[in-house]
């Protein structure tokens, strides 16, 4: 538990302590912020209606999640191994679960930290006269981080199986895109016959479902219990993904 | 022969086994979490696993029917059983006319599981609330003989009874059809032969289970019905004969209230079993005669709903001068309180609602109302003896438009440069007076009748505006545990003005934000440098 705490304070702070990760929030703040303001302001659909915005944000949250963890996380192993550092790593007294884990949860705090813009936003509006629920606000952002835990543990994932960064975050996009896009299609699929099951299954990891229940003020345990599952299983891939290429 | 080993001295064997290891630890990993969502996801159809955030619990039982329950004296019996009614069964019928149970297990079964877990709910908080509260919940096909049973007790049929919450409450009797909570529900049918068309079932779109429930809830514990004198032979809003009444009376109907219509002729008072005389915005003036019926009627004690309209020259001036207020021949125009997709004069807002009356309470800054043209009240020194309290007014920033009436014809046409400020018009206001033979006379006037409008009074309306009508009554009739406000089932029921964000949204959100994280990551960046 110590090493792993090392491990997360070491890669939270490199994070914090890297210019391209401010480079990266200044982005997503003014993408999101623009998004928003038009949300709130100019979309006539929206209009006057705080729980239509939040969840209008939120999926916006989602899509720009989409690119933002790829990029934020393509360094975290393959960089090691670029640079030499990877095999310091391995021959140091820590397992490699606890390695994969203090990465994630380190990578996971600055998410978190980023999105702390949209109860931020709430604030603002609630103080320049608007009257925002608060539950949904932090539901929606509950949402956010969870399905951020979920992408992060997928980008960790494509991080570990290739050695160049730019190749790791491509390879994070086109999984994240398979996970986060495509179960939205999960309508166009036949209701009868062979595609039935395929149908369930995608629409269970509908995130754009999941993401509309939380920004109306449902914190679904069912939606949590599929993010941190499969966050989970994918962490387990990176771990035994590392014990394999430390043999091969 | 010896066996090969690489250059970190493994054999082949070793490796092959390492492989087979981790795949089959991440297949067992891959089934544990695909099992355990579909474990919790089963748990979810018995239990529910969803938590309500919200701050007014608008998934959760509402303030209104916690009112209600809490004042149920007697025991009052909610029996609800689901299962494939007939018409359900009618709609997946093979070749030789037997239901098919496939497409009732895989369509329909779902549908009403979903169903039955909302209703159920709702029903156990009602259960919870008040313990004269004897709930029964039967699913017909895994209890049929108590199905019989319970149907037969209500003495209905097993058929008639399926998909409904039926409420019983000493010798009175209401029932909700399931279908009711189900809004834009595609219930669909399955040909019996290929050559016609299928139509899938599909979720409803949205849920009423709350407002169908407590509305039921509310109109059961009225008792007797209570009658309310509608004014006919005027050619309001909602004349009597028209759709509009029509709509009107079957909501009021609903709620437990019976409309008498009644024509103000001289001579004739106001009948004497009304609890309350509604006067919905004449066309015409009211004559000295038919004024006088209704100023005797206030005079002893009575209670009255006065409607105004801007579009109408009905004042009501002999009736609200005692109260010393009157309405003024303007209507209001009021920026902060229209949504800019309609004009500024018709008003549309959530912040219109004001003061600390109970009609208003349950309403402030929760619901959103349509009032359309609306007509200002002029507050006057109150006469000695009269209470006034104001119910809905506008902003600050609200002017008044005169408008002028054609003796001949009646109709309104705007003076043109005659505007005035207002600041926070009052458009309706709540009055008692104390009478000389102790009793007490109420009205409450509103100066817009598009409030009541058919389409933002309807059940499931974006607008408050039923809510706003039923709790006028409800005070006026002494019902006061009636009161409150029913749960909506659409999301829009906060309403800000966003276009008064536009500044310090921009300015925060847009530039100081993103304007901080470039700096952090160039002092980062320099640091680093250095």
């Amino acid at each position: 538990m110590r090493r792993l705490l090392i491990i997360l304070r070491r890669e939270f702070f490199a994070q914090l302590l890297s210019p391209v990760s401010w480079l990266l929030m200044t982005l997503v703040w003014l993408i999101y912020g623009v998004f928003y303001r038009w949300t709130i302001i100019e979309n006539p659909q929206a209009y006057g209606d705080i729980l239509r915005m939040t969840w209008q944000a939120g999926l916006q949250a989602l899509w720009i999640q989409l690119f933002l963890v790829p990029l934020q996380t393509m360094r975290l192993i393959s960089e090691e191994k670029r640079s030499g550092t990877f095999e310091m790593l391995v021959t140091t007294p820590v397992r490699d679960h606890e390695i994969v884990l203090g990465k994630f949860f380190g990578a996971w705090l600055f998410n978190a930290l980023i999105w702390l813009v949209m109860p931020l936003y709430a604030c603002i509006i609630q103080r320049s006269g608007g009257d925002p629920d608060f539950g949904p606000v932090w539901t929606s952002y509950l949402a956010v981080v969870a399905t951020g835990a979920l992408y992060i543990s997928v980008g960790l994932m494509a991080s570990a199986l290739t050695r160049p960064q730019i190749l790791a975050g491509f390879l994070g996009i086109a999984l994240l895109v398979l996970i986060g896009v495509l179960p939205n299609f999960w309508s166009k699929l036949p209701e009868e016959g062979f595609w039935s099951l395929p149908r369930g299954i995608l629409k269970s990891g509908d995130l754009t479902r999941q993401m509309e229940e939380a920004a109306r003020g449902l914190l679904d345990v069912v939606h949590l219990t599929y993010k941190l599952a499969f966050c989970g299983l994918f962490l387990l891939f990176t771990t035994r993904l590392l014990e394999v290429r430390k043999w091969a | 022969m010896g066996v090969k080993r690489d250059d970190a001295g493994l054999t082949r064997t070793y490796r092959l086994g390492v492989g087979v290891n981790v795949l089959l630890i991440c297949s067992l990993a891959a089934v544990l979490a695909i099992g355990l969502v579909i474990v919790v996801r089963k748990l979810s159809y018995r239990y529910d696993l969803r938590f309500d955030v919200t701050a007014d619990k608008r998934y959760e039982l509402d303030p209104l029917a916690k009112q209600l329950l809490r004042d149920v004296e007697s025991p009052l019996e909610i029996v609800f059983t689901w299962g494939y009614d007939t018409d359900i069964l009618e709609r997946v019928k093979d070749h030789q006319g037997h239901p098919r149970g496939d497409l009732l297990r895989n369509y329909y079964l779902p549908i009403l599981q979903e169903a039955q877990v909302r209703i159920r709910r709702v029903l156990h908080e009602w259960e919870r609330v008040s313990p004269n509260v004897k709930l029964t919940v039967l699913q017909q096909e895994a209890d049929p003989v108590r199905t019989e049973e319970v149907a037969r007790d209500l003495g209905l049929s097993t058929q008639e009874v399926l998909n409904k919450v039926i409420l019983r409450l000493g010798g009175r009797r209401r029932e909700v059809p399931m279908r009711h909570m189900m809004v834009d529900m595609q219930w669909g049918y399955f040909s019996s032969t290929p050559s016609r068309q299928t139509i899938r079932p599909r979720n409803p779109k949205s849920w009423a289970v709350q407002p169908e429930l407590t509305r039921t809830l509310r109109a059961i514990l009225a008792g007797e019905p209570i009658p309310i004198g509608v004014v006919s032979g005027l050619g309001g809003r909602i004349e009597p004969g028209t759709a509009e009444y029509t709509i009107f009376a079957n909501i009021l109907e609903g709620e437990g209230y019976e409309p008498v219509p009644f024509d103000l002729r001289p001579g004739t008072p106001v009948p004497e079993r009304v609890k309350v005389v509604l006067v919905p915005a004449p066309k015409t003036p009211l004559t000295r005669d038919r004024s006088k019926i209704l100023e005797n009627y206030e005079r002893q004690g009575g209670r009255l709903l006065l409607v105004a309209s801007p579009r109408l020259p009905e004042r009501y001036d002999r009736l609200l001068e005692k109260y010393g207020v009157s309405f003024v021949d303007a209507l209001v125009r009021d920026r902060e309180n229209t949504n800019p997709i309609r004009g500024t004069t018709e008003l549309e807002s959530t912040k219109l609602c004001t003061g600390s009356h109970p009609i208003i309470v349950p309403l402030k800054n929760r619901v959103t109302l349509y009032l359309g043209l609306a007509r200002p009240l002029k507050i006057s020194p109150r006469p000695p003896g009269a209470i006034r309290q104001k119910l809905l007014e506008g902003s600050r920033y609200a002017q008044d438009v005169a408008v002028a009436f054609d003796p001949a014809s009646g109709g309104m046409k705007v003076v043109q440069g005659r505007i005035t400020n207002h600041p926070n018009a009052c458009f309706a206001t709540a009055m008692t007076r104390d009478l000389q033979n102790g009793q007490q006379a109420r009205v409450v006037a509103i100066g817009s009748a598009s409030v009541f409008r058919p389409d933002v009074m309807m059940q499931g309306s974006l607008y408050g505006n039923r809510d706003l009508v039923l709790n006028m009554l409800a005070d006026l009739t002494g019902r006061s545990s009636a009161i409150g406000r029913t749960p909506q089932t659409g999301l829009r029921e906060r309403f800000v003005n966003p276009t008064r964000l536009t500044g310090p949204f921009t300015v925060i959100g847009v530039i100081v934000l993103p304007l901080l994280a470039s700096m952090m990551g160039l002092i980062v960046y320099f640091l680093r440098r250095s």
